[in-house]
């Protein structure tokens, strides 16, 4: 119990060379958030990209971007090298239907998220590449970091090496598409989807149970709703809490608080003691479910995607939904069309963005008083 | 309730001509403050309470005075410091220059909501709390978004604090998102609250939740890059307020959102549990028993004794080993505390306390 292992292999830009990837035709299949950002980053570094997607929205996208565009199945036929960024639930049977059969002898396919493999939705045949290039950033991030200069980590992972240069082609293209820029750290499929799942499942749901309930509490006792969602939530001020954590670290942080919000956040939290072991039960439940692929095979099931549907219409109509909009509404939120796209940065945006890096530079290592 | 939110048509910077302000401290939070309204064409005097804070400003370029001179000539006087300075010099070095007609402004509550300080009654007295930290004052004002404020006038004898309020808060860059009308007793309760329950939440959570992992044997280097250090955090932040916290479970796969709504109704019975828990520790903060709590002579070392303790918790270790490794700075945010001794442990009857501390934080 006591003991941890830092035995996890690191990959540097100076790990991956672009060369083995000179006559090589990659096809980004999906042409989301991260199919961009990756398809950019890669023509960047000189590779030769095409765009595989159905004729919608995205691909329109895609061609305005300059790349050739193909269905699926076109582009699987062409390509060496298979980028499959599409969303997990129709991995399987995309990949059944339009790729499996039109790969070409030692294609390399490359998943962005372990879930199909670790759990057998898809099982690629013996003389393909499969690998795992899984940035730990969101989609527009990808771009942003590599445009200003910051990075990103990605997990990487070699799940079946058939050409017996896997882990060379691996380095080169997460090299290519920005994933080496701070490190690529070396995981298995099943490591990087268990990790991943149980954030979400695991991490998230603990600690909103325990941070949102103080949200009811307050509106209960007569505190103006706006003003109880700016404190806890609208105000932004997460955002900083986060850059803290990860410029100091998460206990060392605590060390930034007042000394009163110090003593108040540390003696409360050791009323907790109880309910963190049923917590960590709960975790522990959760976990194993993912681990010997129970969560998966529900999620498989039919009856679970009427449920998940009621769930989440659920959860629009009562408690949180409605006094979010309400809120909202009052402060002036606007009403944002989920797919509305954010543009990417332009080169003037990004010089006005490190102005600002650099004006704010000196609030760094000050407290607040 | 409904509350009754100012913006930027409700406030009047043409009141402030003419007028001097002096900022009383420059932490991040005043010097954002003072930055912005400078820029917003206001004359601004700073009257720093540490050495450091002294060389600070003076790079900043603005007209530096002591204490007492930077109220004596100031019409408005932002009150910037930590709330103990405050406290403890109220009396000598700030009351005796509070000359009737001066507006005195808080950023936080506090010692106002608790009666900590004589405020003479022929000065006005107003809360303007913005609810981000210095960098965010700034960094808002710079590229226009605005932030939120909480603001209310605690004291008007002038019979126009309201629209001084409003012109100081406008030219900080705080109506421009939105100013919501709450009191300083409101504010400072929500402020202690969110942090005991809210902030202690998130990290003790996080704490647990990697620890965990490690021991399921999962890579440390990936599990930390995994829950904080990929730095994505702040891009979700952004995207859970700029379309909505319920709404933005759509950027999440089907996969995910299942996983997260239907493992979130395991936690039910625990909550009931932490509703009785945070009720108690509401309550406490209402009434006052927090403060004297905290006022208690013993309390900085019942601190002590955490600080120590999670600082050489075994999740840490590993956190620091972690960081170490993917190049990131450490910085000792904890270690300047003291151990208590033996002694003074026994002579404060703290023995059973200290082993508490120990078998909590301690085990994570």
């Amino acid at each position: 119990m006591e003991g941890f292992d830092l035995g996890a292999q690191l990959y540097y830009e100076k790990d991956g060379e672009l060369s083995i990837l000179k006559e090589k035709t990659i096809a980004v299949c999906g042409y989301g958030n991260q199919g961009r950002s990756q398809a950019l980053n890669m023509r960047d570094a000189g590779l030769t990209i095409i765009v595989g997607n159905r004729l919608d929205a995205y691909r329109a996208r895609a061609e305005n971007d300059g790349f050739q565009t193909y269905d699926i199945s076109k582009a699987s036929k062409l390509a060496d090298v298979i980028f499959i960024l599409l969303p997990d639930e129709l991995q399987e049977s995309i990949y059944k239907k339009e790729i499996e059969k039109h790969l070409k002898d030692n294609a390399t396919l490359v998943f962005a998220h372990g879930y199909n493999i670790a759990f057998g939705l898809i099982t690629p045949p013996e003389n393909i590449d499969v690998l795992l290039i899984a940035p730990r950033m969101i989609g527009i991030g990808v771009r942003e970091c590599i445009l200003n200069g910051e990075g990103y980590f990605s997990f990487i992972g070699v799940h079946q090496n058939a050409s017996g240069k896997a882990r060379k082609i691996l380095l080169a293209l997460t090299k290519a598409v920005g994933g080496l820029s701070k490190a690529g750290i070396e995981v298995t499929f099943e490591q990087e989807t268990i990790l991943d799942l149980f954030t979400e499942q695991g991490f998230g749901p603990a600690s909103s149970q325990i941070m949102m309930k103080p949200i009811d509490l307050l509106i209960e006792e007569g505190y103006p709703e706006e003003a109880v969602l700016v404190e806890f939530i609208l105000s932004g001020n997460m955002k900083y809490t986060f850059n803290q954590m990860l410029k100091y670290g998460i206990v060392e942080q605590i060390g930034l608080l007042n000394k009163q919000s110090q003593y108040g956040l540390l003696t409360r939290g050791l009323r907790y003691k109880e309910i963190i072991s049923e917590i960590l039960e709960i975790q522990k439940g959760i976990l194993n479910h993912i681990e010997s692929g129970r969560f998966s095979k529900e999620w498989e099931k039919r009856l679970t995607k009427i449920k998940f549907k009621f769930i989440k219409l659920m959860s629009s109509r009562v408690g949180f939904g409605p006094l979010e909009k309400r809120v909202r509404k009052s402060l002036g939120f606007p009403e944002v069309d989920l797919w509305t796209e954010t543009p990417y940065p332009t080169i003037k945006d990004i010089s006005v963005k490190q102005e600002l890096v650099k004006e704010l530079e000196e609030f760094k290592g000050y407290s607040e008083f | 309730m409904q509350s009754t939110i100012f913006r930027n048509e409700d406030g009047d910077v043409s009141l402030l001509e003419d007028k001097l302000i002096s900022i009383i401290g420059f932490g991040n939070q005043a010097r954002a403050i003072a930055l912005n309204l400078r820029d917003s064409g206001l004359k601004i005097i700073i009257a720093p309470h540490t050495e450091e804070y002294l060389s600070r400003a003076q790079k900043d370029n603005f007209q530096i005075e002591e204490i007492p001179k930077a109220i004596k000539l100031a019409d408005f006087i932002f009150i910037l410091t930590d709330d103990d300075f405050i406290i403890n010099n109220f009396e000598n070095s700030i009351k005796p220059s509070l000359e009737e007609g001066k507006t005195l402004i808080f950023a936080n509550g506090y010692s106002v909501a608790y009666n900590k300080l004589q405020l003479p009654t022929t000065i006005d007295v107003l809360l303007l709390s913005p609810k981000v930290p210095g960098i965010g004052i700034r960094e808002n004002f710079l590229t226009n978004k605005g932030f939120f404020s909480f603001v209310s006038v605690y004291q008007d004898s002038s019979q126009n604090a309201l629209k001084t309020l409003l012109a100081l808060t406008k030219a900080i860059g705080g109506l421009k998102r939105g100013a919501i009308e709450v009191t300083s007793e409101q504010q400072t309760i929500m402020k202690l609250f969110s942090t005991q329950t809210f902030t202690y939440a998130l990290i003790q959570i996080m704490m647990r939740s990697i620890l965990r992992l490690v021991d399921e044997g999962y890579p440390p280097e990936a599990i930390f890059v995994e829950l904080i250090l990929s730095g994505e955090g702040g891009f979700t932040v952004d995207k859970m307020i700029e379309v909505g916290m319920i709404k933005q479970m759509n950027f999440h796969s089907q996969t995910s959102q299942y996983g997260q709504m239907s493992r979130g109704m395991k936690f039910r019975q625990v909550t009931k549990k932490v509703e009785i828990i945070q009720r108690s520790i509401l309550q406490e903060i209402k009434d006052g028993t927090f403060v004297n709590e905290w006022e208690k002579e013993d309390s900085k070392i019942k601190l002590n004794i955490m600080r120590n303790s999670i600082g050489q918790s075994r999740f840490s270790k590993v956190e620091r080993e972690v960081r170490k490794k993917l190049n990131f700075e450490h910085i000792d945010l904890l270690t300047d505390s003291k151990i208590p001794s033996e002694s003074e442990i026994a002579a404060l009857k703290l023995a059973e306390f200290q082993q508490q501390v120990k078998e909590f934080y301690g085990g994570i």
